[in-house]
């Protein structure tokens, strides 16, 4: 006898064990034909051997797994990409998704691609309402854990994991940005589009209503270095998404995004002292080799930066006008990628 | 882990009659296995990997103890990697695999 669950294809497919506990888009041939039409590559050209188990992301499968988040055909080549990012080395990918901590990675699409594909850099960016950051987002965690195997509870340690890692993706609002964006400081051009990759906490809302550029700085560097943070202890690269007021304000008090950088850097910072109560480092004098040359790690009153380097600290712009906030997004301790994205 | 249905089961019967792609690798579900037991750890050389949390030293510690007086090993070899969020050295497994006849490690959040 057919159960009442097999009947209703999606109830099938929440039987197999294959979605992140929503329902997914049954990734018929007809359908996941058309999406690897749609990436301009052969279906079994390999992508990836994803981490933690190895297995082999083929352009066809990574199909199936974008038809199954509700992806339209035309995402394929940033999915694809992200994929791709996520195996720099020094992204640590099997280490982000085997963590006990709570990181998971997030997609930042820059270039004329987020426009065309309506990837949301504006209100509600890191909320629902888009489908292009939502089913973008959702295929690469669904590739990772049906693919790679980080399956929660399983090899996925995370204790506690956050909502982005159902789906975590944004495009940067280059409008906004009073600066040059981001993938063009990466050192690309204006009319590459990108795909940055970061293994991110979920975003931490830094609110600041007045209008003193430096006050607000201020407040952005002090949430930036709390005790519990993890990368105070590993280092690594870290991120910070200003609010079109912020950026606005910053850029019309002469700030430039690298004095940004450089005053965070300088004022995010906690005392060796106070590190010292910090779970980590606690009982390890060994911790200190990852902090800068800079820093006496035996002199309590030495200042430890969030980082090591100014430049391992992220800008972007996104948000929606008109609210007088920014984002804080703490990473893991590895680092960053970011890939062109090569369209058909 | 992620699996497969039963062969024959309903499962996979339902997803051939709609045509549903597999979204895994079957590969891996094969690829994984546990090497073969060592039939004793008495006279053995043991790998202790540590990953820089100050509680796996602890933890990795106690073990070697315990199994140096159970089994009187022959040798041992304690080693951390340089750190949590970074993956342990090409040349800290060549060594340990090339040294060890096991090799205990641990997280110790």
């Amino acid at each position: 006898m057919t159960s009442r669950l097999t009947i209703d294809p999606i109830e099938l497919m929440f039987e197999t064990g294959w979605t992140d506990g929503l329902p997914v888009v049954p990734p018929t041939g007809e359908k996941v034909e058309e999406f690897v039409i749609a990436s301009g590559k052969d279906a079994s050209a390999l992508i990836a051997e994803l981490p933690p188990l190895g297995g082999k992301a083929t352009v066809e499968r990574i199909a199936v797994n974008a038809v199954m988040a509700g992806c339209l055909p035309e995402y394929m080549p940033v999915v694809i990409t992200a994929i791709q990012a996520l195996m720099d080395p020094r992204f640590n990918l099997r280490g982000v998704m085997c963590s006990t901590g709570i990181h998971t990675p997030l997609v930042v699409v820059n270039g004329p691609i987020a426009k065309a594909l309506n990837i949301n850099s504006g209100y509600n960016c890191f909320g629902q309402g888009w489908r292009s950051n939502a089913t973008i987002g959702r295929a690469v965690k669904l590739i990772l854990v049906n693919l790679g195997g980080a399956v929660p509870g399983d090899t996925n340690k995370a204790t506690f994991g956050h909502p982005g890692a159902y789906t975590y993706c944004v495009a940067e609002s280059e409008e906004a940005n009073p600066w040059t964006p981001y993938h063009v400081d990466a050192g690309f051009q204006s009319e590459d589009s990108t795909v940055m990759v970061f293994p991110g906490e979920a975003p931490h809302n830094i609110m600041y209503h007045a209008v003193n550029d430096r006050n607000f700085l201020t407040v952005l560097a002090d949430s930036m270095c709390p005790l519990g943070n993890v990368q105070m202890y590993v280092m690594g690269d870290t991120l910070v998404v200003l609010g079109p007021e912020h950026a606005k304000m910053l850029a019309n008090a002469g700030w430039r995004k690298q004095d940004v950088k450089q005053f965070l850097h300088e004022n995010a910072r906690k005392s060796v002292g106070l590190l010292r109560k910090g779970g980590p480092a606690q009982g390890d004098d060994r911790r200190e080799m990852l902090w800068p040359k800079f820093v006496n790690p035996s002199n309590n009153e030495d200042m430890v930066p969030v980082v090591r380097r100014v430049d391992d600290i992220h800008i972007l712009v996104a948000g929606g006008a008109g609210g007088p906030h920014s984002v804080y997004i703490p990473g893991w301790g590895s680092r960053c990628a970011i890939r062109k994205i090569e369209t058909p | 882990m992620v699996t497969l249905p039963m062969p024959g089961s309903d499962i996979e019967q339902r997803l051939q009659e709609l045509g549903i792609k597999i979204p895994i690798d079957p590969e891996v579900l094969t690829s994984w296995r546990a090497v073969p037991r060592l039939e004793t750890l008495t006279g053995k050389v043991g790998g202790f990997l540590g990953n820089k949390k100050a509680n796996a030293e602890v933890l990795l510690k106690d073990v070697k103890e315990l199994l140096d007086q159970r089994f009187e090993l022959k040798d041992s070899v304690l080693v951390d990697k340089f750190i949590y969020s970074r993956p342990a050295s090409e040349e800290i497994i060549d060594s340990l695999a090339s040294e060890c006849d096991f090799v205990v490690t641990a997280i110790a959040d």
